[in-house]
């Protein structure tokens, strides 16, 4: 390119795409992995277990879903990062 | 110093990436195919805002009862033991989706997927509001003034109604839509039911309202695996280049064939009406959700000009490289076999369903405790779940040593939903003991219908003194 480099150019993809690429299959995975866990668990012995006795069914399924979510979106976007070729990267850090 | 070809490349790809998206704003279309979908919105829609309203013998019918984990369906109660018959659920929704995409594509994606169904309602108030695309493309330019801003206003204002609608919709499914309305009313809705109201109506609102196909373009894991499904006598929606070409304006009256110009009269209305802002003619691309938009203004447009209608149409590559299509080939009769045979067997299975549950748990705090008389005891917790719409009584039976004695065995009337925990010991004397670990077999029965009863096993643990 003739022009100054794209500042962004080091990016794989659009910041809208890799938002969705973020928080979208981490929701997914989130979803499925809490229900399954709240299906094996009753919030309500684990609440026993956990020492938690005002632990509402609904509070827990809800804090189950918002934890996994957390933790699913945090290795996609690890994986985001890892994403990016190397030498993109040094790209970046020359300008 | 990089070739020119690979600069090219760079360009090309930064341009393709930050090419800024531009607002699609399709125009509206009339035809079968949008009937069509007109009836999957009406026919899912209304499944979904209504379904929660129906009420089966003083209780809602369709009722996901997450704080009391219990899935009322139409008068079957499934619990989260029943899981099984979700996965199997899941497997058939699977099996269903690759059927239907091998034989027509992207079936799932043009009328059924809650994407495409409320981005559809969504565009209806839009079109009602703003009017059609010639006038949205007008607004879109204007520079904001009080009659712009009241245009805005008011469909998001609509837009947000209906959505915080569909939320509160949604919740309804997990709790009792009724008693949710009354606490929506008197302000006594606990936080979590508001955070998945507001939640689901903001996924809606954003979804439906701001992302629309770029939900389908970026986020949809079905879109990027469906080409696999795909073979030539898929049928898909598709331009006839042969017809077509060489596209060109003309008039009416014109003999374009001796003219030298194909059918496509480069009106570019299939380009206008695409949702996701594609053109058709330059073939079949990852974007295309099926949504036969195209179809419905192309033949309008042919209609008009007195040539034959299915210049764009749904075909198969088969059918336009002039070979015969098969619609019964090995891989659909395979797919409808094993989508038959499992929907008959949930069928089977569910009807069939034994509403009773029993678990075993050994006391693990001792492995054995000798009793007073010389005789070996475990503890086990029983756990007995009445699934059943009515109550019972129920008899135990364990087997599986000579002479085992049952201790704090009471005989109970379990109500229907109910879970009754029993903690019994077993006593035994050592000499019948063949094993450190032997296998006991609790066998449970309803009292008054013996079809409900389910077999347990469970160890007993104890010294050998022989």
């Amino acid at each position: 390119m003739n022009s100054a480099v794209d500042p962004k150019s080091y990016e794989t993809v659009g910041r809208c795409q890799t938002v969705a690429a973020i928080l979208w299959p981490s929701f997914l995975v989130a979803g499925i992995a809490n229900s399954m866990f709240w299906v094996m668990v009753d919030p309500h012995d684990f609440g026993l277990i956990a020492g938690i006795s005002e632990l509402s069914r609904i509070g827990a399924y809800s804090v189950g879903f918002l934890l996994s979510w957390a933790a699913t979106a945090l290795s996609s976007f690890v994986t985001i990062r890892f994403c990016k070729p190397c030498n993109q990267l040094n790209q970046k850090s020359a300008q | 110093m990089s070739s020119p070809s690979q600069q090219q490349q760079t360009e090309f790809v930064v341009e393709e990436f930050y090419k800024k998206r531009e607002k699609i704003q399709p125009r509206k279309v009339k035809g079968l195919f949008a009937k069509l979908r007109i009836l999957g919105v009406a026919l899912l829609l209304g499944l979904y805002y209504f379904l929660p309203w129906i009420n089966l013998n003083g209780s809602q019918a369709v009722l996901l009862d997450l704080p009391a984990r219990k899935f009322h369906f139409f008068g079957i109660t499934f619990w989260p033991q029943d899981f099984f018959y979700l996965a199997v659920l899941l497997i058939i929704a699977a099996l269903a989706l690759f059927f239907f995409t091998t034989l027509a594509g992207r079936l799932w994606c043009g009328y059924a997927c809650p994407q495409t169904v409320w981005t559809e309602v969504f565009m209806w108030i839009e079109h009602y509001v703003e009017g059609d695309r010639p006038q949205r493309l007008k607004l879109d330019k204007a520079p904001m003034t009080a009659r712009k801003f009241r245009i805005r206003g008011t469909k998001h204002a609509i837009w947000v109604t209906f959505s915080l609608w569909t939320g509160f919709t949604f919740v309804g499914f997990f709790t009792p839509i009724r008693e949710l309305g009354f606490s929506l009313a008197d302000f006594s809705l606990g936080p979590w039911e508001w955070f998945w109201i507001l939640f689901y109506s903001f996924a809606t609102y954003g979804n439906a309202g701001w992302m629309r196909e770029q939900v389908c373009t970026y986020m949809c894991p079905y879109a990027r695996f469906q080409s696999a499904m795909f073979d030539k006598d898929t049928l898909i929606i598709s331009y006839d280049t042969e017809r077509g070409e060489p596209r060109g304006k003309r008039k009416r009256k014109l003999d374009y064939k001796s003219a030298g110009l194909g059918s496509c009269v480069d009106c570019t209305m299939c380009v206008q009406v695409c949702p996701t802002g594609i053109d058709i003619r330059d073939g079949l691309q990852y974007q295309c959700i099926g949504c036969a938009a195209c179809i419905d203004v192309c033949d309008d447009v042919m209609e008009r000009m007195g040539y034959e209608k299915g210049l764009i149409r749904y075909t198969t590559e088969n059918t336009l490289e002039g070979k015969q299509t098969h619609i019964l080939r090995p891989r659909m009769i395979l797919y409808a076999l094993v989508l038959t045979g499992m929907i008959i067997g949930l069928g089977v299975s569910i009807a069939t369903r034994i509403p009773l549950e029993l678990n075993i748990i050994r006391d693990r705090n001792a492995l054995y405790r000798e009793a007073s008389n010389g005789l070996v005891e475990n503890i086990y917790t029983l756990k007995v779940i009445n699934m059943d719409e009515q109550s019972h009584h129920y008899s135990l039976d364990i087997s599986g040593i000579q002479g085992l004695e049952v201790i704090g065995l009471k005989d109970e009337e379990i109500q229907s939903g109910e879970v009754k925990e029993m903690i019994i010991s077993i006593r035994v004397d050592p000499i019948e003991l063949k094993s450190t670990s032997t296998e006991l077999l609790f066998h449970i029965e309803a009292v008054d219908n013996p079809d409900i009863q389910q077999d347990q096993k469970a160890r007993f643990l104890g010294p050998l003194v022989n």
